[in-house]
């Protein structure tokens, strides 16, 4: 990219803008230049500073929402698997003469995980 | 007789929109009147039916367009307009009547714009702030002087347009030109008007806003930097207005702004300075302040 200051200055310097009462006015509207733009860049900074902030915020919102979310799900996942545990050593103590009803026990348990995958 | 000098790059809707508010107040004005539309670069699709359209092969900005139109006009007046701008019907009546035959370069009227802080960009004075002349908005009720006519809309003498030159071509293709054009009138004694009591309505840098950011902040640096390089003649306000320069190319850190500083150098190295004489920048300043 090209610098304009080294120009700038040589034509200021041409002009005599960088002598006697000319040099007087140059520096003053420097300095009051300078702390404009530095200014407009503070103001540039601050509001991506905000804009960050609130990206920050919306970002760490939604991975809380998402936090609980999971740890809701975990807990219906172990609740689910423990009644399917108790059901299991139920069907499974049942006297192989009522096969029927341990099929159709089965055949329950895995309908409740089916329509829980979905 | 008022021409009527409407540039456009193509546009061809807005021209659709608009020109009919402008034949409206032209018919009421009670003067005879032609419209030119200028075809920058030749691109509109449908001819505009009832005016006359000036080719321009090549598109070099707003500037250069009216001064082609400028030249090719046959009346004693021109109202020069951009494609975007809807007139209020008896705009160019009151435009016409507040412009007196000597002594004032233009008249503006009230600029009604999403683009206008306080509600009308018609009124314009000038204000030295850090090293630089920077423009605000003065709107008013009354009628009185501003530091230039807005492009988008002012009635002047067709003559003393050409007397000044016209428009610079080095603004070009946009931005400052009309700042310029207002300022070599005034340091000829001539003055620019605000007269609200005319009303138009501007849809807002209709063509400029299609230019993408960096290419629009590197032409109004470019522009704002080269209005100073070109005009100022107070050796003071010239002083200033280089440490202000300086200054923004030592601590700005956004490219177009230091690529327009860069561009203002080399054209005003082709351009030079404009010759001394006439009215000085304070008293032209001063007598554009609104306190």
């Amino acid at each position: 990219m090209r610098d304009p200051l080294p120009e700038i200055l040589d034509l200021a310097s041409r002009e005599g803008a960088l002598e006697g009462e000319a040099l007087a006015s140059f520096l003053e509207a420097l300095r009051a230049r300078a702390r404009l733009v530095l200014a407009e860049r503070c103001e540039r900074l601050e509001d991506r500073l905000r804009s960050l902030e609130a990206e920050s915020d919306r970002l760490s919102d939604a991975l809380r929402r998402a936090s609980e979310a999971h740890d809701a799900l975990l807990a219906h996942h172990r609740q689910l698997v423990e009644g399917v545990a108790a059901q299991l050593v139920s069907i499974a103590s049942l006297s192989p003469l009522r096969a029927r009803q341990a099929r159709r026990r089965l055949l329950a348990l895995a309908e409740l995980l089916r329509n829980d995958s979905r | 007789m008022i021409s009527a000098l409407v540039p456009t790059l193509g546009g061809d809707s807005r021209l659709e929109r608009n020109l009919p508010s402008v034949v409206r107040s032209l018919a009421r004005s009670g003067e005879r009147w032609e419209m030119l539309v200028i075809d920058d670069g030749q691109q509109l699709r449908r001819e505009p039916q009832g005016v006359r359209v000036l080719r321009l092969a090549q598109s070099r900005g707003y500037g250069p367009a009216v001064n082609a139109g400028a030249a090719a006009a046959s009346g004693d007046q021109l109202l020069v307009l951009n494609d975007d701008v809807r007139l209020e019907e008896s705009a160019v009546r009151v435009l016409r009547e507040a412009l007196p035959p000597e002594g004032v370069f233009a008249v503006a009227p009230r600029i009604v714009s999403p683009l206008a802080r306080e509600g009308d960009e018609g009124g314009k004075s000038a204000t030295l702030r850090a090293g630089l002349i920077e423009i605000e908005e003065a709107p008013s009720s009354d009628t009185h002087p501003t530091f230039y006519p807005v492009g988008c809309c002012y009635l002047c003498h067709r003559q003393s347009f050409l007397d000044l030159g016209g428009y610079d071509d080095v603004y070009a293709p946009f931005f400052w030109e009309d700042v310029d054009l207002g300022y070599r009138a005034w340091r000829r004694g001539l003055a620019s008007l605000h007269v609200p009591a005319a009303v138009c309505h501007h849809e807002g840098s209709a063509t400029i806003g299609e230019r993408p950011m960096d290419e629009r902040m590197r032409a109004w640096h470019r522009n704002w930097a080269l209005f100073h390089l070109r005009n100022l003649q107070d050796p003071r306000l010239r002083a200033a207005s280089l440490g202000a320069w300086a200054a923004c190319a030592l601590f700005e850190n956004r490219r177009p702004v230091l690529d327009g500083l860069s561009e203002a150098l080399d054209r005003y190295r082709a351009a030079g300075r404009r010759p001394a004489g006439g009215r000085s920048d304070e008293e032209i300043l001063a007598g554009v302040r609104r306190d």
